[in-house]
């Protein structure tokens, strides 16, 4: 039951020199090559640098020495500290998710590092445990879940060995699809991006004279090269990290777990108990939407970071009409159903002018100052046509004890929401909302930052309190006992 | 239709609020007096932008100080029962809020020295994602809600 104190892997050491290194690099390569002058180096700049490497050296052996942890009294205590001590105590009940990675250097010497999750908190994992070798992972794992499963009928030390039941693997086929299509955002955003710094350039000084002139003749070719060049190379930029992120991708369910292996250069495992599952997102891309292909997110009490919006990638891409049956297999928990209930259409024209207001200003202003400036007349159909297509897309339903929320973000989202994970649910209504008995519904769940919100804008009133209804207590009792009976 | 919740905040938060109204209204008072002194002293300003000023610090002070508080006191609704709490509340945008008994993680009562001075608390309910609170509760009323929520609350469904 009780572990003794230990220490991470020596390998922790030079990680951590490392670390620090990447920290300082910029500053120490600015010193080293700006810094130096006219004349060269003089003594004093290697005595500054040697300092400096051995006290960075120096910090990581003392970091790694001071570091303790051990499993005592149902806890995980970590000492940490030379300076400033740190302890830190988790309960086992409270850790949400322990995942294992093998960085470059990890796998060099068949380590990994361990990150442990309690719920809320923030991006952060609550423990980081740079080096350790698998057998000692092994061992950390076993014992924090142990005691949660069965902590009474603590039978034996022979390891338990959890049996895949079902497995899924990411194709090469699908994987090179899901990076191609991957940076649909991203690429979208370096264009605003290239677009906005080329502006930046442009708008201060002589504002009114030049601005058309010069948008007019030179810069209008170049500014074009330029956007084409960044898009370029951003996509092929978010292809080769999406490729190494999920190659290998394997998700595999045993009895209570979800297991997620993947990476090509960093080989991450994350292991989600089925019982924090919290929600589960379906999100079209704009690229992918077309084809017919989605990918799967999983949101649980820990685990994810920003790019992943906090929450874990379950599965990467897959054919949409497949994910039904996928789903029913991998989570019976989480019941999900197709049906969705529209729209009402009194909430189109809301959803367009929603869209169409922020366009409206700037345009007017450019038709009004710039010549051809009229031309951007074009940009309120296409801020209309996307707030059309934000209406069509929105939708939700409920069904026994999940509810669909469906709403576009750029990409087409759909959030299965179980009731009992569902920590508050409330309706929004806006003046002008209730004039038309409209009203946006927002469901709150738990997530590694502090809660996640969903909603779904304009839904008909009445709808609203009809899913109230379904989520407070006394109609699940009332349907429950219409079932006794 | 779903029945509005029933009970009314305590009407000593009226006070509260338009006591914090007319704090807020001080610094609209300077910025009109901002505007005067630059008229007096810098350059003249044309007399209808003084008229402006004027009439729109005079109105958003009337929304401070009487109208805001008095609809935000009026659409306030709360009911605490066995199994959840339910909330509604806003002037511009009226929120309704639902939270269920076994979700609630912590109850809080809380008292600025305004509120304290009005024996009033408000009672801050949390959730693993969310906080909510119902403002200006007289201190017993709040303290009766605090300890029953949390006795309440401690009927746990399930671990999150």
């Amino acid at each position: 039951m009780m572990s003794e104190k230990k220490r991470l892997h020596p390998v922790a050491m030079l990680l951590a020199f490392l670390t620090s290194l990447k920290e300082v690099a910029i500053p120490l390569v600015i010193f080293v090559f700006i810094g130096r002058g006219g004349e060269g180096y003089s003594w004093w700049h290697f005595l500054i640098m040697g300092a400096f490497l051995l006290f960075t050296l120096g910090s990581g052996v003392l970091s790694w020495w001071f570091y303790n942890y051990q499993i005592k009294n149902n806890e995980l205590q970590i000492h940490q500290g030379f300076i400033f001590r740190k302890k830190r105590f988790i309960p086992r009940e409270r850790v949400q998710s322990i995942d294992t990675s093998q960085g470059v250097i990890q796998r060099l010497f068949g380590l990994v590092k361990v990150q442990i999750e309690t719920a809320g908190g923030g991006g952060e994992p609550e423990v980081v445990m740079s080096a350790l070798s698998k057998f000692e992972a092994e061992q950390l794992k076993r014992e924090l879940y142990k005691s949660k499963k069965s902590q009474e009928e603590e039978t034996d030390d022979s390891p338990i060995i959890e049996r895949p039941v079902k497995e899924y693997r990411l194709t090469k086929k699908d994987l090179i699809i899901a990076a191609s299509t991957s940076g649909g955002i991203g690429v979208f955003l370096s264009f605003i991006a290239a677009i906005g710094s080329q502006v930046d350039n442009i708008l201060p000084g002589e504002f009114y004279t030049t601005v058309t002139e010069r948008v007019m003749d030179a810069t209008l070719t170049f500014i074009l090269i330029g956007a084409v060049v960044v898009l370029l190379l951003s996509w092929i930029f978010s292809v080769l990290g999406t490729v190494l992120k999920y190659g290998g991708f394997v998700l595999s369910r045993t009895e209570d777990d979800l297991i997620i292996k993947r990476g090509i250069l960093e080989r991450r495992q994350l292991t989600i108990p089925v019982q924090r599952v919290q929600a589960l997102r379906v999100v079209e891309g704009l690229l992918r939407q077309p084809f017919g292909y989605a990918a799967l997110y999983v949101e649980s009490g820990g685990g994810g970071g920003k790019d992943e919006q906090f929450s874990t990638v379950l599965f990467p891409l897959m054919k949409r009409k497949k994910i039904q049956g996928f789903l029913e297999e991998l989570i019976p928990e989480v019941p999900v159903h197709q049906e969705m209930k529209p729209l009402p259409v009194k909430a189109r024209n809301r959803y367009m002018f929603r869209f169409s207001l922020p366009v409206l200003i700037p345009v007017g202003l450019i038709s009004y100052f710039v010549p051809l400036g009229y031309l951007s007349f074009i940009l309120i159909p296409i801020a209309c046509l996307v707030g059309f297509l934000h209406y069509k897309d929105g939708g939700w339903s409920m069904k026994e004890a999940t509810t669909l929320l469906q709403f576009r973000q750029i990409g087409r989202v759909r959030v299965y929401v179980p009731r009992k994970r569902i920590q508050a649910m409330e309706l929004h209504s806006t003046l002008f909302q209730k004039r038309k008995s409209l009203t946006t519904f927002q469901v709150s769940i738990l997530s590694s930052l502090a809660g996640k919100q969903f909603r779904v804008r304009d839904i008909e009133l009445n709808n609203g309190h009809e899913l109230l209804n379904w989520y407070s207590y006394k109609y699940s009792v009332k349907k429950e006992n219409n079932l006794n009976e | 239709m779903r029945p509005d919740p029933s009970k009314q905040i305590d009407r000593r938060g009226l006070k509260v609020w338009q006591i914090t109204g007319a704090i807020l209204s001080i610094l609209l008072v300077g910025i009109v007096a901002g505007v005067f002194s630059l008229h007096y002293f810098v350059g003249i300003l044309p007399i209808w932008s003084l008229v402006v000023t004027c009439i729109v610090a005079a109105i958003l002070i009337a929304l401070q100080i009487w109208i805001l508080p008095l609809l935000r006191y009026k659409k306030w609704r709360y009911e605490v029962s066995e199994h959840e709490i339910e909330l509604k509340h806003g002037v511009l945008i009226v929120k309704r809020t639902l939270i269920p008994m076994v979700r609630v993680q912590h109850v809080d009562t809380r008292q600025g020295p305004l509120l304290r001075a009005y024996e009033l608390s408000s009672v801050t309910i949390s959730t693993a994602a969310t906080t909510h609170e119902i403002p200006a509760l007289s201190n017993e009323v709040a303290d009766e809600l605090r300890d029953r929520i949390s006795v309440l609350a401690r009927v746990t469904e399930d671990d999150v």
